[in-house]
């Protein structure tokens, strides 16, 4: 048994003055936000999934109910005869001199791994403590990443999930996306960045009484450490909040692309205000995904 | 957990937390707000309630999370902490409650809540690497630094040792 400190006890016991609710307003409270939480998600995951529109509710996890749906796998709907291993051979067709590995052809890019993926130090640079890996994934799976996650990022090689956080709370994302080329990754940033910018518009018919979703300009990134070319960041700042309700839904995102390689880092978080910048010094302090950007454009590139 | 199991849990704790988490955080108006949310969001996920081994740590370790986030912002905003808020006092503080006070805010966060779990909360070294999350060699030199420097701001003959 632990030795006691008699001060240490004797200020704890300043709390058999503190006043409690009574124990079924607590439970009528946690009722309540059980049911907020779950219609509040409900509703940001179908109302992402509903502005994508017929082609993509098609192939959406969420609403066909797959277990473990591998998004960077899944088949296209038009698979190409080339693709198909079960396609019967052209007996007209002459093997051709591309089909076999040409010692000129480009190399594919090296896939990233999870040594390329955030740690919880980058994603809680203030406190990492607190925190700890929930899951790690080879693939997107079923739940949005954060409100604007409006399940496009391309067509991505390589895909690597890894969630923080604590049991019970909203997870927090790190992504790594891999594509076969600059040109693939791009494409994949591009399509995150648009979620992101539109997310305002997805969110509000959705049915979120009060939404803002806005790009902050002003991060201060520096592509120039890595050899990497386009190298690229946005960092966005959402919240959405139900009538009546004192808490809100807020959402970090910060997206980079270094050549090939992306990556998507998500904070969704529930909470009454979420003050900081993406400037380091100022009065509101620096976002944790800003703080560590440097850090986790080398990690990713590394 | 049912609703009778939890009202008794939410009887037979809710002070003793309220303590805990006061004396890491050095608030008891935060402390007391902070654990009544842990408490409604333990109802709210009360389901994880029934496999954790220890309800207590569960609350506590969301109260804390709550309490840091909170002080966080408020730093953050240059806010004064709402005094309305704080349950009415009906006794000054006394000298040793100021003095353990004072010496406790000098305490780096996590030295404090090391020294509140092994002394206040009754947790061992291992039971307290696993809520913090830390390795239990990192807990034992939180701990002896901070029982050093609390024995020097408190003047008294606490034991300094590894635990």
């Amino acid at each position: 048994m632990p030795e006691h400190i008699p001060q240490l006890d004797d200020l704890a016991a300043q709390a058999q003055e503190a006043p409690m609710l009574p124990a079924h307003e607590v439970r009528r409270l946690g009722d309540r936000r059980r049911t907020t939480r779950r219609a509040g998600l409900a509703v940001a995951a179908v109302g992402a999934v509903a502005a994508l529109g017929v082609g993509v509710l098609a192939v959406t996890p969420l609403l066909r109910g797959a277990d473990n749906p591998d998004w960077a796998a899944s088949p296209s709907p038009t698979v190409s005869p080339t693709e198909s291993p079960s396609a019967s051979p052209d007996p007209t067709a002459s093997p051709s001199p591309t089909d076999a590995p040409s010692p000129n052809a480009p190399a594919l890019p090296t896939p990233p791994s999870w040594a390329n993926v955030p740690t919880v130090e980058l994603m809680y640079p203030y406190d990492p403590s607190m925190v700890g890996v929930l899951s790690e994934s080879e693939a997107m799976g079923e739940p949005a990443k954060g409100l604007c996650d409006r399940g496009e990022w391309g067509s991505p090689t390589t895909t690597l999930v890894r969630s923080f956080g604590i049991e019970g709370e909203l997870p927090t994302y790190a992504i790594v996306l891999g594509y076969a080329d600059e040109a693939a990754a791009s494409e994949g940033y591009e399509q995150i960045h648009t979620a992101a910018i539109e997310c305002e518009t997805i969110m509000t018919e959705a049915g979120w009484d009060r939404v803002s979703s806005a790009e902050d300009t002003r991060l201060p990134f520096d592509g120039s450490t890595v050899e990497a070319e386009p190298t690229r960041a946005a960092y966005f700042f959402g919240m959405a909040v139900m009538e009546g309700e004192d808490v809100g839904v807020f959402n970090d995102t910060l997206v980079m692309q270094a050549g090939e390689r992306v990556v998507w880092l998500v904070s969704t978080f529930e909470g009454m205000d979420n003050n900081c910048s993406v400037l380091a010094g100022d009065d509101a302090g620096q976002c944790s995904f800003a703080k560590s950007m440097p850090e986790v454009l080398e990690l990713l590139v590394k | 957990m049912d609703e009778a199991q939890f009202d008794r849990f939410y009887a037979n704790s809710y002070s003793k937390l309220v303590g805990q988490v006061y004396a890491m955080c050095g608030n008891l108006a935060e402390a007391q707000d902070c654990v009544q949310e842990a408490f409604i969001r333990a109802w709210d996920h009360r389901s994880q309630l029934d496999v954790l081994r220890s309800p207590d740590a569960w609350v506590r370790t969301t109260a804390y999370r709550l309490a840091v986030s909170r002080w966080r912002k408020a730093r953050r905003a240059f806010r004064q902490p709402d005094r309305a808020l704080e349950p009415e006092r009906t006794l000054e503080p006394t000298p040793d409650r100021v003095a353990i006070n004072r010496a406790l805010e000098q305490l780096p966060d996590a030295q404090r809540r090391a020294i509140v779990l092994y002394h206040l909360c009754d947790l061992s070294v291992s039971e307290i690497a696993q809520e913090v999350g830390s390795p239990t060699g990192t807990v034992k030199a939180r701990l002896a630094r901070g029982r050093q420097t609390l024995s020097r701001l408190l003047n008294t003959d606490l034991e300094v040792r590894h635990a």
